[in-house]
């Protein structure tokens, strides 16, 4: 695959970086070595000092304000503060924004209310949803938003307008994005399974290496635990299942989010010393829980989009994994290869009786876990990926030239009253799904805006 | 035959004061040989969020032409209808969206001094300074309007008094026991501050109310909580004839409203030769009435117009002939020939 022709695309590449507790970071670092045999790569980072050494090594890392002159700017893009400046780059450059999640919604929120700027976030929501987005933002700018409504109000507009291409892990984001840009090259790119240790050690080296008993039946929640994970479920799906399994041990195998009561959940089940949770983990030692693991619930609700780097690393060590219906969780993978469950008003009873049918059944959880480990291998192959990314970025670059201009058009009106009339009539086209509709507003607008003609 | 298209931003299911104008407009074009007729597009001016949008509807409109015949002239009447593109555009300016310049901070406005609403009130600001701006001319009702377009937006209109609606109708009928009030009950129109001043009065002065309105219960539970049902009376809508015996008969009339942009109340009983009771921050009505010769102009407090309308009871009625000939005097040259010839010159 490696040529001079492929090699001489400088890309530079803006992003989270290791030790950044970002899962994106993680998925981001994995993916250099692959991507650096097709493209000529440069990172750029908020602070690069603070970089990984083992990526300073092998790549050159700027800070943002010295960026070098690249043929494309490639932003990964998550729904977390960490990709505030990421965030602020993409949308002064145009360039490829991979959306690690279709919301970007507490992102914003972050750059804009929690900085005591509620006149940017509500404007942000009326550009991105109308008179609907003016009533909304006014409720989550007041805390009143819940967690669903950020879902539903994804605010990824302003970056998917300003994107030369589109980028997204999951067929939830590409379908969005291709259907908000018509016209515009967008990628499903599924999530590529790395595994730190591979191939991955057995059950019952992981439980040896952990210290983790082997006649516990051992149910593993990976990742940062937040109130999406659905963890109060699990916490009382558990405790009701003890009875059948005394054994059962639920693990949750990362941080916890401190404004998360989930000791009070514990406490309030009667789940008492059959609960773990470890703290954050090397990737090492993650990857031995979800090899430990008897089966891995990956539950999410509501979902912003995104696919779990841990869903992928479960189910590529071969376990069977529980996920939220509805999700991309859910959606990218075949039946039988993951154990969805209905996020709706009977969801613990349908976790107790998924899992309790997995717990029960040593047969069946072998067998999805080898359907797991075989089809996420088959198309989650890193390399694979980082080629299928390259091509995709050769063809986005060589188109990307009236595109730019187009967008660096649009934007010059931005910020003034003339910026603010567009999207005002703007809105009512793209409702229709007319978002690209030449309107001559500029025109039409110019003279009410004080522009002289 | 000259075209010419009145452009009117109407509240569905709602006939007031602008649009009766808009329709005796078109109609005294058409009595003057033109071809007229009327762009109407509705109007919705809350919640603030979407003010502007609604307003941008009439800037995507192309007015040039309809049907392959040119327009010649539009004639915008109030916002946002002047932000119609035109190359030859006359406007008569009825008022601005007042909420965002005069009403701005008082009880009657909706906007909040919040980012939000600032925001849609500079935009209305320049959009207005910005299309009035193209407009061949700026007429306006009255010259209140037009020092609300000179202070707010830099720009000069010349005033264009339009005719009452019953013009050639109105009469003196004698000089009688009631003070009356036309018009639609509404905040703004201040009729509260009547009805409290006529519980204070002490000549035995009663008033009259004609119209209907949002503020009518409102206005008949303070009638009845003041105990003055046997001094005010609420008539409800009158027919035109009813209307103009009313003004024939009555000792005069009252309007106070707040910072009115125009009031045919005055005009109408100048022409009815009867003398006005108003208050000094009425607006319009102060255009015409002036204290002492054609009327009483009090301050804006129940106490202050009580005061006035004993006064105006204490009066024989040949001082009351004299007022009511010194305000039609004022008003007797309104007419519509001048307003179409102004708002067509050059055509």
């Amino acid at each position: 695959m490696t040529s001079e022709a492929t090699r001489s695309l400088k890309v530079n590449v803006w992003s989270p970086l290791p030790p950044s507790p970002s899962g994106i970071a993680d998925y981001v670092a994995e993916s250099l070595p692959a991507l650096a045999r097709h493209l000529d790569l440069h990172l750029v980072a908020e602070a690069p000092e603070t970089v990984a050494a083992r990526l300073r090594e092998q790549f050159p890392v700027f800070p943002t304000e010295a960026a070098p002159e690249a043929d494309l700017e490639l932003y990964h893009l998550g729904n977390s503060p960490a990709h505030a400046w990421v965030y602020r780059a993409a949308c002064a450059r145009p360039g490829v924004a991979v959306l690690h999640d279709w919301s970007l919604h507490h992102l914003v929120l972050c750059e804009t209310v929690e900085r005591g700027d509620v006149g940017g976030y509500l404007r942000e929501m009326r550009r991105a949803h109308g008179e609907t987005g003016t009533f909304v933002g006014r409720q989550v700018a007041r805390a009143l938003g819940g967690e669903l409504l950020p879902a539903l109000f994804p605010l990824n507009d302003r970056v998917l307008e300003g994107s030369l291409a589109v980028v997204g892990l999951t067929d939830y984001v590409r379908s969005r994005a291709a259907r908000r840009l018509p016209g515009r090259p967008v990628l499903h790119l599924p999530h590529h399974l790395c595994l730190p240790l591979d191939p991955p050690p057995t059950r019952a080296e992981a439980r040896r290496a952990l210290g983790l008993p082997d006649e516990w039946l051992v149910v593993t929640a990976p990742g940062l635990a937040t109130a999406a994970k659905r963890l109060d479920l699990a916490v009382r799906a558990a405790a009701r299942l003890r009875a059948d399994h005394p054994r059962l041990r639920l693990v949750v195998a990362g941080e916890v989010d401190p404004a998360l009561p989930l000791a009070d959940w514990v406490a309030g089940a009667g789940l008492g010393d059959a609960f773990r949770s470890t703290g954050r983990l090397s990737l090492e030692d993650f990857e031995r829980h979800l090899c430990a693991a008897d089966v891995v619930l990956s539950l999410r609700f509501p979902t912003h989009g995104e696919m779990s780097g841990a869903l992928v690393r479960a189910l590529g060590v071969g376990r069977p994994v529980v996920v939220s219906a509805g999700t991309p969780a859910a959606d990218e993978f075949p039946e039988g290869i993951v154990a969805p469950i209905d996020p709706g008003p009977r969801e613990e009873e349908e976790l107790v009786a998924v899992l309790g049918r997995l717990l029960a059944d040593a047969r069946l959880r072998e067998d999805m876990g080898r359907l797991a480990r075989a089809h996420v291998r088959e198309h989650h192959d890193l390399d694979a990926s980082a080629a299928g990314l390259a091509a995709f970025l050769r063809e986005a670059a060589a188109a990307s030239a009236p595109l730019r201009r187009q967008i660096l058009a649009d934007r010059a009106a931005e910020g003034g009253l003339l910026g603010y009339l567009m999207e005002e009539v703007r809105w009512g086209a793209r409702d229709l799904g007319l978002s690209r509709l030449p309107m001559d507003l500029d025109e039409l607008l110019g003279a009410l805006a004080g522009r002289q003609s | 035959m000259k075209t010419v298209l009145v452009c009117a931003a109407q509240a569905p299911f709602i006939t007031g004061g602008a649009e009766i104008l808009v329709s005796e407009l078109k109609s005294n074009l058409e009595r003057r040989g033109f071809r007229a007729d009327v762009a109407s597009v509705p109007f919705k001016w809350y919640p603030v969020s979407e003010i502007v949008r609604q307003a941008l509807a009439w800037r995507l409109l192309d007015l040039t032409e309809s049907n392959g015949t040119a327009v010649d002239l539009v004639i915008p009447t109030k916002f946002p209808t002047f932000l119609v593109r035109h190359p030859r555009k006359v406007a008569w300016l009825f008022h601005q969206h007042r909420e965002a310049y005069d009403l701005f901070g008082t009880p009657y406005c909706s906007f909040t001094d919040g980012a939000e609403d600032r925001q849609v009130r500079d935009a209305i600001k320049s959009m207005d300074t910005a299309s009035l701006s193209e407009c061949r001319a700026i007429f306006t009702i009255s010259r209140n309007v037009a020092d609300r377009l000179r202070r707010y937006n830099g720009l000069s209109g010349e005033t264009l008094y339009p005719p009452p609606h019953h013009l050639g109708r109105y009469r003196c009928g004698g000089y009688g026991d009631y003070l009356f009030y036309a018009g639609r009950l509404d905040r703004l129109k201040r009729l509260d501050l009547a009805i409290d001043a006529m519980n204070r009065v002490r000549s035995g002065a009663r008033l009259k109310i004609a119209g209907a309105g949002p503020l009518e219960a409102e206005l008949r539970k303070q009638i009845h909580g003041l105990g003055v049902q046997d001094r005010v009376e609420l008539l409800g809508f009158v027919s035109a004839d009813e209307l103009v015996e009313l003004y024939a008969g009555c000792r005069a009339a009252y309007y106070a409203p707040l910072n009115e942009d125009y009031g045919y109340v005055t005009v109408e009983a100048f022409l009815s030769r009867k003398p006005v009771v108003t208050t000094t921050d009425a607006g319009g009505p102060l255009e015409f009435v002036t204290a002492g010769q054609s009327g009483w102009v009090a301050e804006p407090a129940p106490e202050a117009i009580a005061g006035a309308i004993d006064d105006l009871w204490s009066q024989p009625e040949a001082r009351l002939r004299e007022m009511g000939a010194e305000g039609f005097a004022r008003v007797r040259d309104i007419g519509w020939n001048q307003v179409i010839d102004r708002l067509t010159e050059g055509l």
